[in-house]
């Protein structure tokens, strides 16, 4: 050391010894006091991401709402007076399905791209990357709970008895997150190894919107068809909501707590895949 | 005086792969899913040590390839270390790639919150500063533009300015101090002095030599085998440029 760095650095020691602790390189510094600034930054990138979405103008929330919207005014002509399935309110059984499928399905893929489209991001010391899918999914399932306006509307139409199992909505809306986060870490991870993963996560998803019971209800099918729409969880999802919305009973707690506990261990699982690649993704992108 | 970084035995090994790498999941689903080990390794840092002290400039020197930004890189924690440590205390800040750290889509005012925040202050200290950036950037009638409408120099007035005014314990910078107009390459130098005597330490990259010894404390020479010579500014540059490994332009200006 030189002499007029030494003197420099002895006229440092001050602040250095505010921050004694040591870490590696790459582990990314958090403290209790570093709460708040956490806090600040998860929330100024949410309301980010929705200006850019909608390009800095508030009218795009309307997008939100229209989508569905159309989609539900076609559905129900198509299926209540073309093809004339029998289910009472149909518009509202409709709802109950398409809300949660769409929540679903736009969060996995604005989740798919999180990471490869936030270069500017992720090149910054010190931010941690898995904090793009999580801000995607909190964006999923904020345009989600705005669409339920078109629910309560519905509602108010239909007047279904309605009782105290609404409150269990909070807790549906939960576990919805929990699965919704758990596909989309491994998606954001290998969308910058593949480039083509958003483009067969839509194909997969126009898959599975027919194999869920959004259109029509499970018990249009023969017994043994059942164990196939009870392993996909939004099927318990969806219900769950029509339990409670059409019917005003409780949802049934055992698959609802099933569906919670597969989307933990795989939220899990997704979370250590991604962590696992997070130092490629500056190699890859 | 206890160190604000160390490096211990670093190595960073790179993995180079054949044109045959499926780069989708349809070209792998025709390669075949059998896992495809890389065609060859190569280190780019091997067996590096070196210690920063609070409030003082290090500056690294050596020939395009030899590891300068890599380095820098890793101690920015964006990729980790195939061999040894780097320890680092407090927080970094780094200016390692001026297009990347800005997204041209947002206003120079979205831009400068979402990077001081990204620089650990909170929100009330970044509109505490916002003045000051805006102020020393320079681009006081282009806040509420798009950053794609900004020139280059404003871009990189922009990032440098955030950087240099969010306390950092490390700033890394590369090839990157030297923006803009002798003007305001003048505030910047009085800036980073500022910060160091508050004890930032600065890491610094460069090909030009002169740069290195009018602004560092200590200079690392870094060549293909690792660190070749660390010491004081003038004694390493002299080795460098004696091992003829002075950049072109700037042998022209020496000789």
């Amino acid at each position: 050391m030189t002499d007029k760095s030494r003197a420099a650095a002895a006229a440092a020691s001050v602040k250095s010894a505010a921050h004694g602790r040591w870490r590696l390189a790459h582990e990314i510094p958090f403290s209790r006091e570093r709460l708040g600034q956490a806090r600040d930054l998860f929330l100024h990138l949410v309301s980010r991401h929705l200006r850019l979405l909608y390009k800095g103008s508030w009218l795009g929330l309307v997008y939100t709402l229209l989508n569905p919207i159309v989609q539900l005014v076609v559905f129900s002509f198509v299926f209540s007076r073309v093809m004339a399935v029998e289910v009472s309110s149909y518009p509202l059984f409709l709802c109950c399905g398409l809300l949660c499928w769409n929540g679903f399905s736009e969060s996995l893929k604005m989740a798919a791209g999180s990471v490869a489209g936030a270069p500017s991001l992720i090149h910054q010391p010190g931010f941690p990357p898995f904090a793009l899918p999580v801000i995607a999914v909190a964006l999923g399932v904020v345009q989600f709970i705005l669409s339920l306006l078109i629910l309560v509307v519905l509602l108010i139409y239909f007047s279904p008895p309605l009782g105290w199992p609404v409150v269990a909505l909070p807790l549906l809306i939960g576990i919805q997150t929990l699965l919704i986060l758990a596909l989309a870490f491994p998606l954001a991870a290998l969308q910058i190894r593949y480039h083509d993963v958003k483009q067969l996560l839509v194909v997969a998803l126009r898959f599975l919107f027919f194999l869920t019971p959004i259109l029509y209800a499970v018990d249009r099918f023969p017994g043994n068809f059942h164990v196939y729409f009870a392993m996909n969880p939004l099927t318990h999802l969806i219900e769950a909501y029509r339990a409670i919305f059409m019917f005003g009973v409780w949802p049934d707690w055992t698959a609802i707590f099933g569906v919670a506990a597969v989307s933990a261990i795989a939220l899990v699982l997704g979370l250590r895949f991604f962590e696992s690649r997070r130092f490629q993704f500056i190699e890859d992108l | 005086m206890t160190p604000v970084m160390t490096v211990d035995n670093l190595g960073k090994r790179f993995r180079r792969y054949g044109v045959w790498r499926p780069k989708s999941v349809i070209e792998a689903a025709f390669l075949g899913w059998r896992r495809r080990e890389p065609d060859d390794h190569f280190w780019v840092l091997r067996g590096v040590n070196f210690e920063v002290f609070p409030g003082e400039m290090l500056g690294v020197v050596g020939r395009n390839g030899v590891g300068k930004s890599t380095l820098l890189t890793l101690v920015a924690g964006l990729m980790r270390a195939d061999e040894g440590h780097i320890r680092v205390r407090g927080q970094v800040s780094a200016l390692l790639d001026r297009a990347r750290s800005l997204h041209p889509l947002l206003t120079g005012r979205e831009n400068i919150q979402t990077s001081g925040l990204l620089s650990g202050l909170s929100r009330n200290q970044v509109t505490q500063r916002f003045d000051q950036i805006v102020e020393f950037a320079e681009i006081e009638g282009f806040l509420d533009a798009p950053v794609r409408t900004y020139s280059s120099g404003m871009k990189a007035r922009l990032a440098f300015s955030v950087a240099v005014h969010t306390d950092p314990d490390i700033l890394l910078v590369d090839e990157f101090l030297f923006v803009g107009d002798q003007f305001f390459q003048d505030k910047c130098t009085t800036r980073i002095r500022t910060l160091m005597q508050n004890g930032t330490a600065v890491l610094l990259t460069s090909h030009i030599a002169a740069r290195i010894s009018a602004h560092c404390n200590r200079a690392m020479w870094l060549g293909s085998k690792g660190i070749q010579a660390l010491g004081s500014p003038d004694e390493v540059l002299a080795q460098y440029q004696a091992g003829g490994h002075v950049s072109t332009g700037e042998r022209g200006l020496n000789s």
